[in-house]
């Protein structure tokens, strides 16, 4: 009898001590509902952080219209994939103020990456939307595969269900853009950005590429519009098993509280910039020396800051809607 | 009787379909399966009834025509009406998908007439497969949720959320469940009518003669503590307050007495309930189908049906049935909603007149409703005749059984089940759209509902001309 109760002891504690495993990562919902950047953060996850690894850093210009340079920035509402014009107005009418002369940065059609909008040999639909929602409509995100550039080339389909837990599960769904779905569907960084562990080690990779937007809570301006240009030097870290790579790519422009759809499709051929993606098992993103037109007004408390903990009253977030390894292979 | 003793030759049908019933009431948690088991179900009833050796007499047949009659319509009309045929791909399809549906939830009922006829096996037999199959179910589950989330983990982790495919969906809203092969997500709200389902059935126990029927007792004992436990443990806190309720009134029925006739009182005001009940659907049936939804935007009307978190779904399911997507349709309003509307971009499901949520995304609670969405305005009426015979017949079961562990038994999981599903109801259980389709019936392919059915055709009993029959069965046994 004795023994029998012990048995019925150590199965309880195995039972309690085995799994749990659908209660791991859960987060709380403020982080997709409030309306204070401050909040609205991902903040503080830096799993990939080791002092051991051996750095290798790089600087990376973008490709302009003379065809020089190594990433691609383009910016079209709903469709990133275009050319990123400074001078050309938002898609509501409003001005990008950016206050000086910048040049054009090609978008993936002009930069010569066309072919990433295409799949299996056969171009894909114009539209790059994802229709990632599971709106319960019977044709679901799965019908999308194939004929949608997000769906089709997002991680959750190329690297399988590995990548459709967690919070960062929202960078690998296929969903490119806002779409009407607001903070639901977008990870904000601050300067200080995250850096993860990739579910699976990659093999092989064309391109990398990341979709985001700008976004503040500092609304109205002096009466001025509030949709502007901002400059940043995106930092991308490939992490592999015993060095990393810390990508700097200087001044990307941003497309900042000008809509959910205006967002931008920024990134790099693997080949060109000559990394081998073979071997990556995690990535960073952050970003420094933000600027735009609203940075200058304003003194102490009330500067706008892309840093969550400078005690400012207004924040700027960058607001990352998707990251991909497009074409990628995946090894275990 | 001996158990051992009833597994001879002679009982091979009925002992084959006690497994089946086993089969059934475990089945995976797949729907199909639970409609596959029915329609062998159906098969062997037919054999067993025409088999079964014994005249009925005209009144008899009348009365329970008039308890099958509306009980063959319901189920007719949501399995082979506009929304069943609507919902695949081809109407061919939709016809064998929905006549396996029929069969299965016709076959359970006529089973257990056909078992209950079947004097040389103990009734409870029949449900000792019926409710083991439902406690093995159950108790997977159970160890899954176990598991998969720890123990009370609706409180633990109460308003926290975990994403899949970037979509956040609360974790204190679900509970593992048994789907095929694989564990499934499932709504904690349909979770717990299983649990509500085998809990109940513990109210037999308040009625046992722990002397004489000891083994009756540990097997109830030990079904419905799996039920309970499953509730407590998560916890499901709709099945333990249903589940309550069901054992306090168990409990005040242990002590009442029974008169030989039911009171009058008891006659008089179930006529008025049910003609105030009556009177209120009519009139509310009115505002809806008179499109005066002003009606319900304002005041008293507004509070009740607009903002109720229990009525504007009933309100928006009824508006989508009759106003396929915003135009007024006649053959749903009787026959049933065509749950999908097209147009040149996509197929989308319908929605009401005056809400822009698809009648699939509404939080319809009340399973009384489905009918009216699966059936139209006929399945719906003939499934009311049939929940209001059901009530009578219970009734009747515990009265003419003076109140026996077995009346008990049904009495408890009836009441248990209608209560929840009429509260609690959850037609959308899978969590993540990819495990199942969407829309999950309450009736069609329903272990619960299937499981109900065959107790219901096991307590059978003539429910309508009691007097006249039972005066003219003494005139006979007095010529």
């Amino acid at each position: 009898m004795k023994k029998n109760k012990t048995t019925w002891a150590l199965a309880l504690v195995s039972l309690s001590l085995a799994g749990c495993s659908n209660v791991k990562g859960l987060m709380d919902p403020s982080i997709n509902i409030n309306s204070d950047f401050e909040a609205f953060y991902y903040l503080g996850y830096h799993e990939m952080d080791d002092g051991s690894l051996e750095v290798e850093s790089r600087e990376l210009t973008p490709i302009l219209e003379d065809g020089t340079g190594d990433y691609f920035n383009g910016s079209v509402y709903g469709d990133g994939s275009q050319n990123f014009d400074p001078s050309q107005k938002g898609r509501q009418g409003k001005a990008i103020d950016n206050g000086q002369d910048l040049p054009v940065h090609l978008g993936l059609r002009d930069a010569g990456y066309s072919d990433m909008l295409s799949y299996n040999g056969s171009s894909l639909a114009t539209t790059v939307s994802a229709n990632w929602v599971l709106s319960k409509e019977p044709n679901g995100d799965d019908g999308k595969i194939g004929t949608d550039f997000g769906k089709t080339k997002c991680l959750s389909t190329v690297g399988g269900d590995a990548f459709a837990y967690g919070y960062l599960s929202k960078l690998y769904n296929g969903q490119m853009y806002c779409a009407g779905t607001h903070s639901l569907s977008f990870v904000s960084i601050d300067e200080t950005g995250f850096s993860t562990r990739l579910p699976r080690q990659l093999s092989d990779s064309d391109y990398f590429l990341v979709s985001f937007r700008g976004g503040s809570d500092d609304r109205s301006h002096d009466g001025d519009t509030t949709a502007r240009l901002s400059i940043i030097d995106l930092k991308i870290d490939l992490y592999y098993s015993s060095s990393v790579v810390e990508l700097t790519l200087k001044d990307t422009y941003v497309n900042t509280d000008n809509g959910g759809e205006a967002c931008s499709f920024t990134g790099f051929s693997f080949e060109d910039i000559g990394i081998d993606p073979n071997g990556l098992v995690g990535y960073g993103i952050s970003y420094s020396n933000y600027r735009d037109s609203f940075l200058d007004v304003g003194e102490g408390d009330g500067k706008i800051s892309a840093l969550a903990s400078d005690e400012s009253e207004t924040h700027f977030g960058l607001l990352l809607y998707e990251v991909m390894f497009v074409d990628s292979i995946w090894a275990s | 009787m001996k158990i051992k003793a009833m597994f001879t030759k002679d009982n091979a049908l009925p002992l084959i379909g006690a497994f089946v019933l086993a089969v059934l009431a475990f089945s995976f948690g797949e729907s199909l399966l639970v409609s596959v088991a029915g329609t062998i179900l159906f098969a062997l009833a037919i054999l067993l009834l025409f088999g079964a050796n014994r005249k009925f007499d005209k009144g008899e047949k009348v009365s329970f025509w008039m308890y099958a009659g509306p009980f063959l319509l319901f189920l007719l009309t949501c399995s082979l009406g506009v929304f069943q045929i609507n919902s695949y791909a081809n109407a061919f399809s939709g016809i064998v998908a929905g006549l396996l549906s029929f069969l299965g939830m016709a076959g359970c009922f006529f089973f257990g007439i056909a078992a209950k006829l079947e004097r040389k096996i103990d009734r409870w037999l029949f449900v000792y497969f019926l409710l083991g199959g439902l406690a093995l179910l159950v108790l997977v589950s159970w160890i899954s949720t176990m598991v998969l989330y720890g123990p009370w983990h609706t409180i633990i982790y109460a308003g926290k959320q975990y994403y899949w495919h970037g979509v956040a969906y609360d974790v204190d809203n679900e509970a593992a469940f048994l789907l095929g092969t694989s564990i499934a997500r499932v709504s904690i709200n349909y979770a717990g009518g299983f649990s509500t389902v085998l809990a109940s059935s513990g109210t037999a126990l308040l009625f046992i003669d722990w002397k004489k029927e000891r083994g009756k007792g540990i097997f109830l004992s030990v079904v419905a503590g799996i039920g309970i436990l499953f509730a407590i443990s998560v916890p499901l806190v709709a099945s333990i307050a249903v589940t309550a309720v069901v054992y306090l009134l168990a409990l005040g029925l242990r002590f009442m007495k029974l008169k030989e006739e039911a009171p009058k009182w008891i006659k008089i005001a179930s006529i008025a309930i049910v003609s105030v009940f009556g009177i209120v659907l009519a009139a509310y049936f009115g505002i809806i189908l008179s499109n005066s939804n002003s009606l319900f935007s304002e005041g008293i009307l507004r509070k009740i049906f607009n903002n109720g978190r229990w009525t504007k779904p009933i309100n928006d399911v009824i508006s989508a049935t009759f106003y396929h997507n915003g135009d007024a349709s006649f053959l749903s309003l009787l026959f049933g909603m065509n749950p999908f509307y097209s147009t040149s971009v996509g197929t989308y499901y319908n929605r009401s007149l005056w809400s822009s949520t698809p009648w699939i995304s509404t939080d319809l609670k009340t399973f009384e409703i489905v009918p009216f969405m699966e059936g139209g305005l006929v399945g719906f009426l003939s499934f009311l005749a049939f929940l209001f015979s059901s009530i009578v017949l219970v009734y009747l079961l515990i009265h003419d059984e003076k109140k026996s562990p077995f009346s008990l038994l049904v009495g408890g999981i009836g009441l248990g089940y209608a209560a929840y599903m009429t509260f609690f109801m959850d037609m959308t259980p899978y969590v993540l759209q990819s495990e199942a389709n969407a829309y999950v019936s309450p009736f069609g392919g329903s272990v619960l509902f299937s499981s109900v059915l065959f107790l219901v055709g096991l307590s059978y009993r003539p429910v309508y001309f009691r007097r006249k029959f039972a005066l003219e069965v003494r005139a006979n046994e007095e010529e």
